[in-house]
């Protein structure tokens, strides 16, 4: 189930910014027709206001009598303009660093986009009814707000990344239309803003975005995936190689000069090893022995419990088992424990 | 696309890669214990068909096959036990170098009344399989031992 979203009214989320527009406007001297433009500085940025919007602000944000729709419209424009600045400001400088930040920056950018368009709509009625009603001037004037706010979305839209169905060859961003460099510092934009956050009352045409789902979560996930994955490949995989047992090798090249060349078939625990009997019969007893005893140490060391030597048909010659006399076995393969003959006698090597 | 969004995406492709990367080695690991196991067991059954063999050439020949004889033991094709009957498996395509390791048939008790029979598995060399009625085996570690044997991590176990 969904959470049912706070909205708020988009006048709501503009009183911050009207009321900073009311208490910049009282100290200002009421204007004439002749008067050239007004710059108003906002944080670091400045607008600039022509006589007839600074006169209508003045009568919208007049506290002792209801003023025109019209009026109210143009003070909503601006109060929204001062908004996507600050915005803007703060979208600008944050950091990509702090992802959830930035896309709750992002996303008041796409508010502030969603309450420009309502503003447009309902600014095109009220141009159509001054129309009606014969106020042509006040209508061209007020559209020509109209027409620079939708512009000024253009690039709020831009900014935010958000898809526009407008041409986007050269948009004018809010600065480019409204906005000089001025360097002031009062008031601060996050202030002024601070009212708005807390706004939760139901209205008609908004809902206050909650912060989009940011890719965090997914990267959360996966990362909790490739954490769970990477456990299990060590679990399954690296553990047995670590501790599983590994068969050992035994190489002619690791006997000391053996005196005849032997076969060695390493089949942990077992050591099979065959010579040719013509080159076993050149050896005298000792030097069998010496080679029998090369073989059962370097067996030993590596932990053979078991060597066969052989002749390369098959024919048993020697056998040794730990904890055991070495067993010579003639060449009849009849040796009867116990029973030897001088050829199959138990040699003094020592057992392992 | 901005940049936040993008650099996102690649680090969430990557885990996702990473992610099934060491999941399909984990599963192929898997599939490769399971079939070594699987052939062990193989192997195993083959060891006790093997030994019950020996055991039925036993008691018609009175003896075990030689390894110098005319009834010499093959420990390539198994003959004689294939060749008379006496045995109709394939173990030797789960054997390493595709032979068994080594075959004797020893005379201390009388002639050829005892043997064995070492044999290796190619898919995994730590397993060695004995078949033997003989105290002269070298998996035997020089005690009498009679049956089919499977030798796992240097122990011996009686199947």
């Amino acid at each position: 189930m969904s959470t049912p979203r706070k909205t708020t009214s988009p006048r709501e989320l503009l009183v911050p910014y009207i009321t900073w527009l009311r208490d910049h406007c009282r100290g200002m001297a009421p204007q004439q027709p002749s008067a050239g433009e007004t710059r108003i500085s906002f944080g670091q940025r400045t607008l600039t206001l022509d006589p007839w919007a600074i006169e209508r602000l003045q009568e919208s944000l007049a506290e002792e009598a209801a003023p025109a729709e019209h009026c109210v419209l143009l003070t909503e424009i601006v109060a929204l303009l001062l908004k996507c600045m600050a915005d803007g400001e703060r979208f600008a400088a944050a950091s990509t660093d702090k992802v959830a930040q930035y896309y709750r920056l992002q996303a008041e950018l796409m508010l502030d986009s969603n309450l420009g368009n309502s503003l447009v709509g309902r600014t095109q009625r009220e141009v159509d009814s001054l129309v009606q009603r014969g106020m042509t001037e006040e209508a061209r004037q007020l559209s020509d707000v109209m027409h620079k706010l939708r512009r000024s979305l253009v690039g709020v839209n831009c900014s935010a990344g958000a898809k526009v169905d407008t041409p986007s060859v050269e948009m004018p961003s809010v600065e480019a239309l409204f906005v000089e460099d001025a360097g002031h510092t009062i008031p601060s934009p996050d202030q002024a803003i601070e009212g708005a956050a807390d706004l939760t009352e139901d209205d008609e045409t908004f809902s206050r975005h909650e912060p989009p789902v940011t890719g965090a979560g997914r990267t959360r996930f996966l990362a909790g995936v490739l954490a769970l994955a990477l456990g299990l490949w060590f679990a399954a995989v690296e553990l047995p190689r670590l501790f599983g047992s590994h068969p050992r090798q035994l190489r002619f090249s690791d006997l000391q000069t053996p005196a005849v060349e032997l076969l060695l078939h390493s089949r942990w625990p077992g050591l099979y090893v065959e010579v040719r009997s013509e080159a076993w019969n050149t050896l005298d007893p000792e030097e069998q022995k010496r080679l029998v005893g090369d073989l059962v140490e370097h067996a030993s060391q590596r932990e053979f419990t078991s060597i066969l030597v052989r002749t390369v048909d098959g024919r048993s010659l020697v056998q040794w088992w730990p904890g055991r006399d070495v067993r010579w076995i003639d060449g009849e393969d009849s040796v009867a424990e116990g029973t030897r003959t001088a050829d199959a006698i138990a040699t003094d090597l020592p057992a392992s | 696309m901005d940049k936040p969004l993008r650099s996102r995406t690649v680090l969430d492709a990557a885990l996702a890669a990473a992610s099934m990367l060491l999941l399909s080695h984990v599963l192929i690991v898997a599939f490769e214990v399971a079939e070594k196991k699987a052939t062990v067991r193989r192997v195993a059954t083959e060891a006790q068909t093997i030994y019950d063999a020996f055991a039925l050439y036993y008691d018609r020949n009175g003896k075990f096959p030689d390894d110098a004889d005319e009834s010499r033991f093959d420990r390539v094709s198994l003959d004689p036990l294939r060749r008379r009957g006496y045995y109709q498996g394939s173990v030797d395509y789960l054997l390493m170098d595709r032979k068994a390791d080594g075959y004797d048939s020893p005379d201390d008790r009388g002639s050829n009344q005892e043997f064995w029979l070492e044999m290796t598995l190619a898919g995994d060399p730590s397993v060695r399989v004995l078949v033997v009625r003989s105290d002269d085996a070298p998996l035997g570690g020089g005690q009498w031992r009679d049956g089919a044997y499977i030798v796992r991590k240097g122990r011996l176990e009686q199947l």
